[in-house]
């Protein structure tokens, strides 16, 4: 859910936090300040006096279904590059460091390319391009200002320095005492418009790591990725957001200009500022800042529609850990009512312990020992996916939970919901909102993305009020609607034999 | 700042162990600029957090409370004297399954059922843990719901019943935790460099066996509830929209008549340092190697606190510190490197991590272990030094960002015997540090001829033989993802 944090590339843990939005305090509506540069960026200031901090969120409504064929993982490499500083930030002379980046970059594709012709490859010629790259790049990288970006941020006080990626959106994040404003204006409207993308190759291996900490070496991880991978067989929902491997080994700096040039534009972005600002002070910083901020005006490229599921599909991974079970129903994008209607069902069915499928596979019939819901991974964008997880309970298996959860989902679809079910959803909205309310940062992120994924921020109000109205007519509906054989898509984990 | 080792996860993994001045004022006059761009001056900042109400009923029961009418909400947290590290020798797991099973066990006349529906009708909640050195209870609410949702968790504190069926689901999900233990390479490393450094059997160290949960029983329980709550070994601070004199008349209501009772507690054992090095190391056939490099370090209330936050932040707690720079921004070798350090009572760790690719597994441990034998003169410039300490500073302020956590930081304070005046010489201490300061903290704490290294991955994969560290010496997991109910 939005709401929650800095998660990462891709598998935001969509299903640990189950989704508690958004209830609208009376007073949201008239203490949001909403202001619109000229050339489109989207400010979203709420003042908080509470603490002299601020937390500010830059979300762009881009991320890796942007990216095409061959070139996954691109979004995500980019929100890394963006804290290698720009052309007065982080090198010691920018006009001699210019022509040798372009050098290491053009020589990193042609030995990539001279790779790629396998059996046939010229290997004297790769040694040596190999020997030109690393004497190119050791006298590039004499000329970089390690981290200054970093340093800078953390010295004036900085608590939270990170970006996150994910299939919809990239959004990067600072927390600072509140004196410290100027400061992110200087710094974040410098890299957004001057982005130099310095020791790309090192930190191309940085995500590389990140890959196999997410992936390789994480059960969970390598369950979503081929879970997704099942699921979506046309739209790029269906790509891991940290990019699959021998994509990043093809990812180049020319490759991130192409794409800065395509999706960083100020239509994209949105700005959220909470915390210990005066509104009018903050909106005057950043048209100062960002305010003479040009598109690049090319047009973006629209992702593939993913066609109706026309049958039940199934992925098995094999890893060295214990059973585990995803299973996931295609669902709409807003504005289809149904959108809505999702949270309400992720909550009633894996909301705490009253919930309907804790109750029945933890307590009843003790198949499992966990299970969670969520409907907002892959993203919220497009048609998106009803995910239920669960970790079966020695010595029961993938099965016995799969055919549990299955028992559960069609009792929604034949009995409607008690009272107090839904008086227990409308509580967690209307409280999540409150909780979401109590920090700066989580305030931010919220406006941020509300405005980002739904083009408005009062998505938040609407939502809760839809859920309101919500009857247990239209839990059932969307239950027979969605809950079907057809539109099923299920991974298991097995363990690999030792 | 609870315990448990702020791994060093992330660069701001021990973050949240540093607790801040309670009235500062952090002036421009502490910045030099001398890179590009130019930034112009920021205008100081003064902040004088609102200070909880501190009140100590007749039975000992100490009470914060801090109003904050921003929102219709209310937030209590509660300390007790309690700790895992208390669990009895054969039945190690029982202050894990003690907090589940209160949580959800019910009251001596309410059934759980009824208590679990109130809650999550008014999206309300109450939890109990038990953590290594404290237990801790929390409960929020709309401030309308107060009064019954307190009513439910004083009466959980007072009367919980641990009911049967509760009881064995929360055995049968801590078993289903020891089945799956072996699942997470973190997890695993972590685990396991702990049990390296304090022993298998040390209270900061050891885990359960499934006998040892099996032969838990409900009257175990019924026993630790009589030790953990006692009004004279609890704190609470309650945060929100109320009104002090009504909140304290509910408490004194509901709790003050609750009895006071002496508890004695054991001494935890001091770990034993180690005088060479050691390299160990888990084979499982991932394609991503743990490392783990520490040592025992400093034991909470240490006089090297302050001189050791500083060195740790240019060691590997940020993202310019040491690790970070040359393990990840120069090497490419990792995404997750840095330092981290704990505080328990006795000595805490201290301890590198990174993970990195099978190939680069001896080239990442030797740069961490460079990186140790440098830091030993600590060879800062005054600039680094500078930036760091102006760093902790400026971020102090972010520790006090609502009332809940003010609150919760007091009582936290007093719990562990903090100094009254810790808070508001914070800043002035770390800005006492100095470069002679750092070098006895590289000289006394980094010592890589007597560290404790800790590989996990595919041996197979391995640049080079792990014996170019050291002798290494196996772990083998025990495993019980079989073991039957």
């Amino acid at each position: 859910m939005l709401i929650r944090r800095i998660f990462i590339a891709g598998f935001v843990s969509a299903l640990l936090c189950s989704s508690v939005y958004a209830a609208d305090p009376p007073s949201l509506e008239s203490r949001v300040v909403e202001h619109r540069l000229s050339n489109g960026i989207t400010l979203l200031i709420l003042e908080r006096h509470f603490s002299p901090t601020v937390a500010i969120r830059m979300m762009f409504r881009t991320g890796s279904v942007d990216e095409i064929s061959g070139k996954t993982g691109l979004a995500h490499m980019f929100e890394h590059m963006m804290f290698k500083g720009t052309r007065t930030l982080g090198t010691k002379d920018y006009a001699a460091e210019a022509p040798l980046l372009r050098q290491v970059d053009q020589l990193h594709q042609e030995i990539d390319q001279e790779r790629d012709k396998g059996a046939r490859a010229d290997q004297k010629r790769i040694g040596d391009l190999i020997d030109q790259v690393r004497a190119v790049e050791e006298k590039a990288n004499a000329l970089v200002a390690e981290n200054e970006l970093w340093n800078l941020y953390e010295r004036e006080g900085a608590s939270t320095l990170n970006a996150n990626t994910a299939p919809d959106y990239t959004q990067y994040i600072v927390d600072l005492p509140a004196n410290k404003l100027q400061l992110w204006a200087i710094l974040d409207s410098d890299r957004v418009k001057n982005p130099v993308f310095r020791q790309f190759y090192q930190e191309r291996e940085v995500v590389k790591e990140e890959r196999r900490m997410r992936v390789g070496a994480s059960p969970e991880g390598k369950l979503f990725e081929e879970f997704v991978g099942a699921a979506y067989h046309a739209h790029p929902y269906r790509n891991p957001t940290i990019g699959w491997d021998s994509d990043l080994d093809h990812l180049y700096v020319s490759d991130l200009t192409k794409f800065y040039q395509r999706y960083y534009t100020p239509d994209a972005l949105t700005i959220a500022i909470v915390g210990d600002v005066d509104a009018k002070d903050a909106i005057a910083l950043v048209e100062r800042y960002f305010g003479d901020w040009k598109a690049a005006n090319q047009p973006r490229i629209t992702p593939t529609v993913e066609p109706p599921q026309a049958g039940e599909r199934r992925a098995v991974v094999k890893f060295d850990a214990q059973p585990h079970i995803l299973e996931g129903f295609h669902i709409p994008a807003y504005p289809d009512p149904n959108q809505i209607i999702s949270y309400a069902m992720s909550h009633l069915l894996a909301g705490g312990t009253t919930s309907r499928l804790y109750k029945a596979l933890v307590e009843k019939k003790k198949v499992a020992t966990a299970v969670d819901a969520g409907q907002d991974y892959p993203g919220e964008r497009f048609a998106s996916l009803f995910i239920i997880s669960a970790a079966p309970r020695f010595p029961h298996t993938n099965d016995d939970v799969l055919k549990a959860i299955d028992e559960e989902l069609d009792r929604l679809k034949k009995e409607p919901v008690a009272d107090w079910e839904l008086e227990k959803i409308r509580s967690a909205v209307e409280v999540g909102l409150l909780d979401t309310l109590q920090t700066n940062s989580g305030m931010a992120s919220t406006l941020a993305y509300n405005q980002t994924i739904f083009g408005d921020w009062r998505y938040l109000l609407k939502f809760q009020k839809e859920i309101r109205a919500m009857t247990p007519q239209d839990l059932q509906n969307f239950a027979r609607q969605i809950f079907t054989a057809d539109n099923k898509t299920i991974a298991v984990l097995e363990p690999a034999k030792k | 700042m609870t315990n448990g080792m702020a791994n060093g996860k992330s660069q701001m993994a021990n973050r949240k162990w540093f607790l801040l001045t309670f009235a500062f004022c952090l002036l421009p006059s502490a910045m030099v600029f001398a890179v590009p761009p130019a930034l112009p001056p920021f205008p100081p900042l003064h902040f004088t957090p609102p200070k909880p109400v501190r009140y100590v009923l007749d039975n000992g029961l100490v009470v914060f409370l801090l109003e904050d009418h921003e929102l219709p909400l209310v937030r209590l947290e509660m300390y007790f004297q309690a700790g895992t590290q208390y669990d009895p020798i054969d039945k190690i797991g029982l202050g894990a399954i003690f907090g589940e099973a209160m949580t959800y066990g019910g009251t001596a006349t309410r059934p759980p059922e009824e208590i679990e529906k109130i809650l999550d009708r008014k999206a309300a909640s109450i939890n109990f843990a038990i953590a290594l050195e404290n237990g801790a209870g929390a409960m929020s609410c709309r401030k309308d719901d107060f009064d019954g949702i307190f009513g439910l968790f004083s009466d959980l504190i007072l009367h919980p019943q641990f009911q049967k069926d509760k009881f064995e689901l929360a055995k049968a999900k801590a078993l289903e935790s020891l089945r799956r233990m072996n699942d997470d390479p973190e997890e695993v490393a972590r685990r396991e460099f702990r049990k390296i450094l304090y022993g298998n059997h040390h209270p900061y160290a050891r885990v359960p066996t499934p006998e040892m949960l099996k032969n838990i029983k409900r009257d175990d329980l019924f026993a630790a509830h009589k030790r953990f709550f006692r009004p004279n070994g609890s704190w609470i601070a309650v945060s929100g929209d109320f009104q002090a004199a009504d909140m304290l008349a509910k408490l004194k209501s509901a709790l003050g008549t609750w009895a006071k009772i002496d508890a004695s507690w054991p001494e935890i054992p001091a770990p034993t340092a180690t005088t060479a090095q050691r390299v160990f190391y888990i084979q499982k056939p991932i394609n991503q190697t743990q490392i783990r490099i520490g040592d025992l370090g400093l034991a909470r209330h240490s006089p090297d606190h302050f001189a050791w936050e500083v060195f740790n932040e240019l060691w590997g707690g940020g993202g310019t510190s040491r690790l970070f720079r040359t393990v990840r921004t120069e090497l490419g070798l990792a995404y997750e490197v840095g330092s981290g350090f704990s505080e328990p009572k006795e000595k805490g760790l201290i301890v590198a991590v990174c993970q990195t690719r099978g190939s680069q597994t001896i080239a990442a441990s030797q740069a961490i272990l460079k990186i140790s034998r440098d830091l030993q003169e600590a060879p800062f410039t005054a600039a680094e030094i500078s930036d760091a300490k102006e760093s902790i500073r400026n971020r102090f302020v972010e520790n006090f960002t609502s009332s809940a956590q003010i609150a919760a930081y007091m009582m936290n304070l007093e719990y562990f015997g903090f100094p009254k005046d810790y808070l508001d010489t914070y800043t002035q201490k770390i800005g006492e540090i100095d470069a002679a300061a750092l070098r006895r903290m590289g000289q006394t704490y980094m010592h890589p001829e007597r560290a404790t290294i800790l590989v996990m991955g595919d041996l197979s994969t391995f640049e080079k033989p792990l014996s170019t560290l050291g002798r290494p010496q196996e772990i083998k997991l025990i495993d019980y993802s079989q073991e039957e109910p």
